[in-house]
C-alpha cells in the first residue's frame, strides 16, 4: 500500500506549531506596541519564513541521512560554539551571538540544542547496551564539550537545557534511573562551586523575591503583578500596561509570557498551554510510533527540550522557576530560536512520515 | 540487541517522561490560576497604584503691585533637586558632593538618596547659582527640576510686610493679601492624568487627560510704594526717638477708601517670615484694639451736633473734675486748664477737656451716642480686605451705665482698632459719608492687561455735610492752637485730634504704659488724606500731640507732595 507522502504528515503537529508561531508574532507585535521604531516584529516575520524553508528542507531529507552525518554535525556544533568565543560579540554581559551582517545576529547555542539531540540520539541508539555504565560515560563525554563551551559564554539557561536533554535522552534510552539520580545529586553539589555568585543568587531569588524587591527580586515581582493583572480575560491585546510601561524588562524575549498573561488573561494563557499540550502530545505519539530507536530518541529529545523551555520560561514569569533567560518556544522574539524550533518540527514530521517503512529508503 | 527489543524497552520510559511532563504542566496551570484568578484583583489594584500618576500642573501665581504698578511680590521659577534613589550608584559620594553645594549636612542628604522610594526631593527651590552647579555635574540619578510653582520674591524686602503677608514653599498664601486673595493670585491648577513608567515619567503617547492650568491674576494694590516707604521711615524714627515698643501708621484717601500706606513696626522679611516671632507677623493695625482716648471726642461732638443735642454756642462745665455716678473724672494732666471753667464745643475739642466731653455725652445720652458709635463703625470690622480683622469692643447698650457713657465720651471704656479710627475720621473728612477702606483697586492678567477694576462704592451717610464742616473746623483749631500743633504742615490746613490712653493688658490698665496717637486729615478744605499715627508704649513723654503728631506732619508733607496736592492758599 503506497500513500503519497503528504497524506502522512501529522497535521495536528503542523497546525499546532503554526498557531504557536502566529501567537508568537502577535505577542512580539504587542510587546513592541509602545516601542518607537522597533523592527522586532519585521525581523521575527522574516525568520518565520526562513524557518518555514528550513522546515521543508528537513522534511524532504530522510532523517537517517542526517543521523549518518552525526559526526560532521557534532564537529560543526563545536566549531560554531568556538566561533562565538573568538568572533562573537557580547550583549547583556554574555558572548552568545555571531554577527550575520544584515540578517542580524545568530546564536549558535540555540542550534547546539538540536545538534546535541541528533548526535547523542545517534550515539545512544547505536550503543550495544544502553544500560551500561560505559554508555553513560560515553554520553557524558559526548555532551561535555558543547556544554562547557556554552557555560563559558556564559549562558547558564542553555547549559541547563543541554543537561536536561542529556538526562532526557539517557532516561529514554534506558539508563538506570539510579545513575541519573546520582549524577543529578553530584551536579547539584558541584554547581555552587562552578557558578558565579550572581548566578546562584539569580537562580535562588525566586524562592523569596521579597528579600530583594528592588534588585534581583524586582523582575519576578513585577512580572507576577502583570500576569495577575490579566485575571480571567486580560486587559485586551496591546492594552497591557505593566509590561508596556517598562515595569517588566525583556518583555519581547524572556518575559513575553508576561505580556500574554496580562493582555489575554487566564484564557489566553490556557489557550497557549493547550497548543503546547497538543504539540507535546503529538511529539510523544511520534516517539511512540517511531520505526527505530534513533527516531524515537530524536523525537523524545525534541519533546524534552520544548517542554523544558515552556516549563522554565512560564514558571519564571509566574515566580515558580528561577530566572534563567531561556526563551518561550515559537513565542519569544529571537530568530535562531524560532529557526531551531521549526527545524525540529520538520524533523518530527520526517520521523512520523517514515514510521511505517513504506517510503523507499535511500 | 535488536532494534525491536530496544523499541519495546524504551516505550515504558516514554510513558514515564510523558507523565512527568503532564504533572509539571499541571503545576504550572495551578500557579497561573492562583495568581490570575485568586490573587488577580489584588495584584491589579497594586499595579494601578504604582503606574497611575496624577501630575498637578500648578498655575503661575499672580504678582502684587502698588497702585502705580511697582512690584511688591513676584514669583520666579524655582529649581529643585530631585533624586531617583534606584538609579544612584555611589550614594555616599553623591551625598558629599550635594552637601558641599547645598550647604546641608551630608547625613540628611544620604538619608534621602538611600530611601526606598523611587523619587525624593533633596532640596526645594534653591538659588539659581547652586542649581546651575549641580546641573553641570550631571550626577547619575540626580535631577535638577524647574518646578511648576515658583518661588515667591518680595523685592522690597520688609516694605508693607504686614499688608503683603507671605506665602509658603508651594506658594500658598499664608497671611495678609497673599492669604486674602490667595484664590485670585493662585489661579486654577490643571491636571495631567497619565500612565507613568517605572521612574514616574509620563509615557509619550500614553492615554492621558489634560486640563491646562490657568495663571493667577495679579493684584494692583491701593498702596503707594513711596508713601508706604515714608510712613515706615517716619514711624521708625519716632519709635527710635521715644523708645517706643511698636507703632502703626495708616494713610487713606477719604474719597475712595484707598489705603495708600499701612505701616506696622517692627516689620518682618516676607521671604523669611519663619525667622520672625509670631507676634511680629500680626498686622496690629487691624488685629490689636486699644482705647482711643481723646480722639473719640471728635466722634462724640459730631454725633451730638448731628443729632441736634447741642449747638455750637452751648457751653459746658470744664472744671478740673466732675463726679458721675460716684466716679470722679478729671481732665488730663497736661497743663492746659480752662481759664473760665466753661467751654464751648470748639474749646472742648481744641484743648481736649475730658470734663467738658462728659457734659456733651450726658447731653447726648447713651442711646444716641451708642447708635452714633455704631454708625461710625465701632464694634464691628471695617471689612478691609485683610484677614484676621478684629472688631474691637463696644459695650452693648444694655450694659451702659452712666459712668460708661461718661468715660466713652472721652474715649475710655471702649476699644477700637487703628483701621476703625481711620474709617471713622474718613467719614468726617468725606462730608459725612462712609467709605470702606480697601487695599486692592484692580486685577490684572499675566501680561499686565486689566482684568477688573474695582470702583469704590460709597457707604451710607452717617452725619450731614454741615456737621462734617463744623467738626472739621474745630479739628483745624486743634492743630492751629490746641493739642495738635506739631501736626501742622506748611502750606496746608490740617484737621486732626490727639489721643492718649493707658495700655490695657488682660483687662487692666498697665501703669506707666501709654498709647499716643494722632489722627487727622489734610487739606481740611478738600481732604485728600486721612492719616493715623499710633505709637505704643513710648518711654518718657507719651502725649499724642508730642509723640504722634510730628509723625503725621512728616508723612503728610511728603505724601501731599507726592500726590501733587495744591496747597491750601492755592484753593
Amino acid at each position: 500500500m503506497y500513500r503519497p507522502w503528504w497524506t502522512r504528515l501529522n497535521f495536528q503537529l503542523i497546525i499546532a506549531s503554526l498557531l504557536l508561531c502566529a501567537y508568537g508574532l502577535v505577542a512580539v507585535y504587542s510587546a513592541n506596541f509602545r516601542v518607537p521604531h522597533s523592527t522586532e516584529f519585521t525581523r521575527q516575520t522574516v525568520f518565520f519564513f526562513l524557518g518555514l524553508t528550513m522546515f521543508l528542507v528537513v522534511l524532504l531529507m530522510d532523517y537517517h541521512t542526517v543521523g549518518r552525518l552525526s559526526l560532521y554535525l557534532y564537529g560543526i556544533n563545536v566549531i560554531l560554539l568556538l566561533a562565538v568565543m573568538f568572533f562573537g560579540h557580547s550583549a547583556l554581559g554574555a558572548q552568545r551571538w555571531v554577527s550575520l551582517g544584515p540578517l542580524g545576529s545568530f546564536q549558535p547555542s540555540e542550534l547546539a540544542k538540536l545538534f546535541l539531540i541528533i548526535t547523542l540520539a545517534r550515539q545512544l541508539s547505536s550503543s550495544e547496551d544502553p544500560r551500561s555504565l560505559k554508555t553513560l560515560g560515553l554520553a557524558l563525554l559526548h555532551a561535555a564539550p558543547p556544554l562547557l563551551l556554552i557555560l563559558l559564554q556564559p549562558d547558564l539557561g542553555t547549559a541547563l537545557v543541554l543537561v536536561t536533554i542529556l538526562f532526557g535522552l539517557l532516561l529514554a534510552a534506558g539508563t538506570s534511573p539510579v545513575y541519573i539520580l546520582l549524577f543529578v545529586v553530584s551536579g547539584l553539589a558541584v554547581a555552587p562551586h562552578i557558578l558565579k555568585e550572581y548566578q546562584v543568587q539569580r537562580l535562588l531569588v525566586f524562592l523569596n523575591p521579597q528579600a530583594d524587591p528592588q534588585g534581583a527580586g524586582w523582575n519576578i515581582i513585577q512580572s507576577e503583578i502583570a500576569v495577575g493583572c490579566g485575571q480571567l480575560v486580560g486587559k485586551g491585546l496591546f492594552a497591557g500596561t505593566q509590561a508596556q510601561l517598562k515595569f517588566v524588562p525583556e518583555k519581547s524575549t524572556d518575559f513575553i509570557f508576561t505580556v500574554i498573561g496580562e493582555e489575554l488573561g487566564f484564557i489566553g494563557a490556557i489557550a497557549l498551554l493547550a497548543l503546547y499540550l497538543v504539540l507535546l502530545w503529538q511529539i510523544t505519539r511520534i516517539a511512540m510510533e517511531a520505526r527505530d530507536v534513533f527516531g524515537r530518541l530524536v523525537a523524545t529529545g525534541i519533546g524534552v527540550m520544548l517542554f523544558f523551555h515552556v516549563l522554565v520560561n512560564i514558571g519564571m514569569t509566574i515566580g515558580i522557576m528561577p530566572i534563567t533567560g531561556i526563551p518561550l518556544p515559537f513565542i519569544s522574539y529571537g530568530g535562531t530560536s524560532l529557526l531551531t524550533n521549526m527545524t525540529a518540527i520538520g524533523f518530527l514530521l520526517n520521523i512520523h512520515m517514515r514510521k511505517d517503512r513504506l517510503l523507499p529508503e535511500e | 540487541m535488536t532494534e525491536g527489543a530496544g523499541l519495546v524497552r524504551t516505550r515504558k520510559r516514554l510513558v514515564l517522561i510523558g507523565s512527568l511532563k503532564a504533572l509539571l504542566l499541571f503545576f504550572l496551570l495551578l500557579r497561573l490560576a492562583d495568581i490570575q484568578l485568586v490573587k488577580g484583583a489584588r495584584l491589579h489594584a497594586f499595579a494601578l497604584k504604582q503606574q497611575i500618576e496624577k501630575v498637578v500642573l500648578n498655575p503661575e501665581r499672580g504678582n502684587i503691585y502698588d497702585r502705580d504698578g511697582r512690584a511688591l511680590a513676584v514669583s520666579v521659577l524655582g529649581s529643585s533637586v530631585a533624586a531617583y534613589p534606584r538609579l544612584i550608584k555611589d550614594s555616599s559620594s553623591t551625598a558629599r558632593t550635594l552637601s558641599s553645594i547645598l550647604e546641608v549636612p551630608t547625613g540628611s542628604i544620604l538619608a534621602d538618596l538611600t530611601s526606598r522610594s523611587d523619587f525624593v526631593w533633596v532640596a526645594r527651590k534653591i538659588e539659581d547659582k547652586r542649581a546651575g552647579k549641580i546641573k553641570a555635574l550631571h550626577l547619575t540619578g540626580i535631577d535638577v527640576i524647574q518646578e511648576p510653582t515658583g518661588k515667591r520674591i518680595y523685592p522690597k524686602l520688609t516694605l508693607a510686610s504686614h499688608v503683603l503677608g507671605f506665602a509658603g514653599i508651594d506658594e500658598q498664601g499664608l497671611a495678609g493679601i497673599e492669604y486674602a486673595y490667595d484664590r485670585t493670585l493662585r489661579g486654577a491648577p490643571g491636571y495631567l492624568i497619565t500612565e507613568a513608567d517605572l521612574f514616574g515619567r509620563a509615557i509619550p503617547g500614553a492615554k492621558g487627560s489634560l486640563r491646562p492650568s490657568k495663571s493667577g491674576n495679579s493684584l494692583i494694590l491701593t498702596l503707594d510704594e513711596t508713601i508706604q516707604y515714608v510712613a515706615e521711615r517716619e514711624l521708625a524714627r519716632a519709635i527710635r526717638k521715644y523708645g517706643a515698643k511698636s507703632g502703626t501708621a495708616i494713610v487713606m484717601e477719604p474719597r475712595t477708601g484707598d489705603v495708600l500706606a499701612f505701616a506696622n513696626l517692627p516689620g518682618f522679611d516676607c521671604q523669611n517670615f519663619s525667622k520672625s516671632r509670631q507676634s511680629v507677623l500680626r498686622n496690629r493695625g487691624i488685629t490689636d484694639s486699644y482705647e482711643p482716648g481723646s480722639v473719640l471726642k471728635a466722634v462724640l461732638i459730631a454725633a451730638a451736633l448731628d443729632k441736634g443735642a447741642v449747638s455750637l454756642h452751648d457751653s459746658f462745665f470744664c472744671g478740673s473734675s466732675i463726679l458721675v455716678d460716684g466716679w470722679r473724672i478729671r481732665n488730663a494732666d497736661d497743663g492746659l486748664d480752662s481759664p473760665s471753667g466753661r467751654e464751648d464745643l470748639d474749646g472742648i475739642l481744641t484743648y481736649s477737656y475730658n470734663v467738658g466731653a462728659v457734659g456733651v455725652g450726658l447731653r447726648l445720652g447713651s442711646q444716641s451716642y451708642h447708635h452714633a458709635l455704631t454708625r461710625f463703625g465701632f464694634g464691628k470690622t471695617t471689612g478691609v480686605d485683610l484677614p484676621g480683622e478684629a472688631a474691637g469692643t463696644l459695650p452693648s447698650l444694655s450694659e451702659w451705665k452712666l459712668c460708661n457713657l461718661a468715660t466713652i465720651s472721652f474715649g475710655h471704656g471702649i476699644s477700637v482698632t487703628p483701621i476703625q479710627v481711620v474709617k471713622a475720621f474718613g467719614i468726617i473728612a468725606n462730608q459725612g459719608r462712609t467709605m470702606k477702606p480697601r487695599l486692592v483697586r484692580a486685577l490684572a492678567g499675566k501680561n499686565g492687561e486689566a482684568v477688573e477694576t474695582f470702583v469704590p462704592s460709597p457707604g451710607p451717610r452717617v452725619i450731614t455735610e454741615e456737621t462734617s464742616r463744623q467738626v472739621t473746623r474745630m479739628l483745624v483749631h486743634v492743630v492751629e492752637k490746641g493739642t495738635g500743633k506739631s501736626a501742622r504742615v506748611k502750606g496746608y490746613t490740617v484737621a486732626g485730634k490727639t489721643g492718649t490712653a493707658q495700655v490695657i493688658r488682660e483687662g487692666r490698665y498697665v501703669p506707666g504704659k501709654y498709647v499716643a496717637s494722632f489722627v487727622g486729615f489734610v487739606p481740611a478744605e478738600a481732604p485728600r488724606l486721612v492719616i493715623l499715627v499710633k505709637i505704643d508704649e513710648p518711654a518718657g513723654v507719651y502725649w499724642g500731640g508730642v509723640v504722634a503728631a510730628p509723625v503725621f506732619r512728616e508723612i503728610a508733607t511728603e505724601a501731599l507732595w507726592r500726590l501733587g496736592v495744591p496747597t491750601s492758599d492755592q484753593l
